[in-house]
């Protein structure tokens, strides 16, 4: 294969590493760091945090050397992705059994069938249920269940807020998204459309129940924005042609609010992703059917 | 349509300006049209005689045998081997034209030998004359070799063209980073009011009839032509001959000094391997008409052609095709809107103009072409 081929100098995967990697640390310095020095953690919670990511990246690794996987959006990646959304409250055995199972299904079922499901927010949605009938559901960690300090708006968009284990820094996603603009492999489109549109329905509905502040509480939702960012425009899970990822981004920026307001907004944004994805396998399966009886 | 984009070139690729002739081949190979494989046995052919529709003897000698041969669409033909008595005797020998701008459209038309270029000339109420002097495929400069080279009787082939058609202009398009073209054919326009030069970004698939057209945003009654075809259009008015032999482009990094070389039309291209190739070309991929539209063919049984514009020789890399990661960037990209993932995944047959743009931006380095084009030589 020596024809002519666009130069990747640095490929969107690696991007993405970079960028998680960035998200990461400022994760384990809020969840991990500022409570140990405020005394609310053992210094053992220092290593236990890390070793989320640590071991996701690990394991991914691990099955992808058995199992000869060589797609860019590999096992590594997948349960780097899913260790940064799980609640802190996950016990570390939870998660590393969940995270075996997920990686289990996805090499045996869903790459070998070549199913377009977004496993990874499914595991995630299955987790909290989980968690939520064991009593043991709980984004905030200690220093934020004390109430010692009351956010801002300004602290919230900088990382001080609740949220995903390693993702509560809405400007570092926000940075990550002006970096990827720039990678033609990256469906921008996705996050910039179904953002704007739950921006909107945040506007009507704030103007609906008479409380603009609503639109300032949870137009910088670092849960939302992270997975509009990099989990929703994610090739593996997302529609490839135009038309489809203008209804497919519609359809998930109008269901953020409602799956929202239904649960709450660290979970709503995940119904949506997988009501979003689940529509559109149908539309495939559907176009693949119409096409196989032309055939 | 899709914009077009520019292609990422190696830059260190130089196509040289030198050109090298080889006019004096032993054997020129005929390609015969299907069902027909007559071979008179010591049938003397004279240079220029027409075997069929628009195909014309390069050299004279006689028929020797048949042979298979490939042609630069990979197809397999049988061929009339025509051994050459180096004598060039022609059919007939018409004197030059001294003056070709004052010529009656029938007189003009009857002098082109081509049927397909007397059937583009031959159309009324044209309003413009477009050129494309674009070398689309990267590494391979042929028009721009003939822009630089064959200035003169392109204009004079131009004028006679436009004295045809009341009230018609020609465009010249030009990628706007050939300027050594630009410069050479701007200096001779300035007299002529209705040539004017038509700089175009440097975007793969500019020099092809339909992008051109919506690009120079020209309406009906046009005709397309490239700077070699007017160039042929010259000799057939003016020098009352026909073009018999081409100019094809052999460069890539797999070679020391990339060529333009002038050849018969009917050589084998390993006999012109053989004269100015020496290396060794193991551990290179060899590309005919191209590194993005070309195929990988047998070039010992590759025959010259006029539709042969060059062949890209380049080093062997190793690249690792990895699974499909659904990007889309291939359906995103494809100037006809054909949905390459679907002949990948389902085994469908999609349409296709073989630009292999899709091949080039695919992240996972997916060979896509093959799978449209149902090639799987690679």
């Amino acid at each position: 294969m020596n024809r002519l081929h666009k130069k990747i100098s640095f490929s969107l995967v690696g991007k993405l590493y970079c960028l998680l990697f960035l998200i990461t640390i400022y994760g384990w310095y809020k969840n991990a760091y500022i409570p140990y020095i405020n005394h609310f953690y053992p210094f053992s919670h220092l290593i236990l945090i890390a070793l989320y990511p640590v071991s996701a990246f690990l394991i991914g690794a691990l099955f992808d050397y058995i199992f000869k996987n060589k797609c860019p959006y590999n096992n590594k990646f997948y349960g780097l992705l899913f260790s940064l959304i799980i609640p802190i409250s996950t016990n570390i055995c939870v998660f590393l059994i969940s995270l075996t199972i997920m990686l289990f299904i996805n090499t045996f079922v869903i790459t070998k069938k070549d199913w377009d499901l977004n496993f990874i927010v499914l595991s995630k949605i299955l987790l909290v249920i989980y968690l939520y009938f064991i009593k043991n559901y709980n984004y905030a960690n200690l220093l934020e269940e004390s109430n010692l300090f009351v956010y801002s708006y300004l602290d919230s968009i900088f990382g001080a807020n609740t949220s995903g284990l390693f993702i509560s820094n809405t400007f570092i996603s926000i940075l990550s998204l002006i970096v990827l603009f720039f990678d033609i492999y990256y469906k921008k489109e996705i996050p910039l459309y179904s953002y704007g549109i739950y921006l909107l329905s945040l506007v009507f509905y704030s103007f609906y129940i008479g409380n603009m502040g609503f639109i300032l509480n949870n137009m910088f939702s670092s849960t939302i924005i992270f997975v509009l960012i990099f989990i929703a425009p994610l090739s593996s899970f997302s529609p490839y042609s135009k038309k489809r990822i203008v209804f497919y981004s519609f359809l998930l920026g109008i269901s953020i609010l409602p799956f929202s307001l239904l649960t709450n907004f660290f979970e709503g944004i995940y119904f949506s992703l997988i009501l979003a994805n689940l529509v559109i396998i149908f539309l495939n399966l559907v176009q693949i059917s119409l096409i196989k009886r032309k055939i | 349509m899709t914009k077009l984009i520019k292609l990422d070139k190696d830059n260190n690729i130089k196509v040289t300006k030198k050109l090298e002739e080889y006019l004096n081949p032993d054997y020129v190979y005929i390609p015969l049209p299907p069902k027909k494989e007559d071979l008179k046995k010591e049938k003397i052919i004279k240079k220029g005689s027409l075997f069929y529709h628009d195909t014309f003897s390069p050299i004279s000698g006689k028929l020797i045998k048949l042979e298979d041969c490939l042609l630069p669409d990979g197809e397999n033909v049988k061929c009339l081997v025509l051994e050459n008595d180096f004598q060039e005797k022609t059919e007939i020998n018409l004197a030059v034209r001294k003056r070709i701008n004052n010529l009656e459209k029938e007189v003009l038309i009857d002098s082109i030998y081509k049927n397909y270029l007397k059937e583009k000339l031959a159309k009324p109420n044209i309003k413009t004359l477009v050129i494309s002097g674009i070398d689309d495929e990267p590494y391979i400069e042929n028009e721009t070799f003939i822009g630089q080279n064959k200035t003169k009787q392109i204009v004079e082939t131009l004028d006679a063209l436009l004295n045809l058609y009341p009230n018609s202009k020609a465009y010249i398009a030009l990628k706007n980073t050939n300027s050594e073209v630009i410069l050479a054919l701007s200096n001779l326009l300035g007299t002529y009011k209705n040539m004017e030069i038509k700089l175009v970004d440097d975007l793969f698939l500019i020099g092809k009839e339909p992008f051109l057209i919506k690009y120079l945003h020209i309406k009906n009654d046009y005709i397309f032509l490239t700077l070699s075809e007017v160039y042929e259009l010259y000799m057939n008015i003016k020098k009352r001959k026909h073009v018999l032999e081409k100019y094809i482009t052999i460069s890539g990094n797999g070679v020391k000094e990339p060529l333009i070389i002038k050849t018969k039309l009917g050589m084998k291209v390993i006999d012109i391997f053989k004269r100015y190739f020496l290396e060794d070309l193991t551990n290179c991929s060899l590309y005919v008409n191209g590194i993005m539209q070309g195929r990988q063919l047998d070039i010992n049984k590759l025959i010259v052609t006029k539709d042969l514009d060059g062949i890209i020789i380049m080093k062997k890399q190793k690249r690792n095709i990895k699974k499909c990661i659904k990007c889309g960037k291939c359906i995103n990209i494809c100037p006809i809107h054909s949905n390459p993932l679907m002949a990948y995944k389902l085994g469908m047959k999609v349409k296709c103009i073989n630009c292999g743009l899709c091949t080039y931006i695919c992240p996972s380095f997916i060979p896509l072409q093959k799978y449209l084009s149902g090639d799987k030589h690679e």
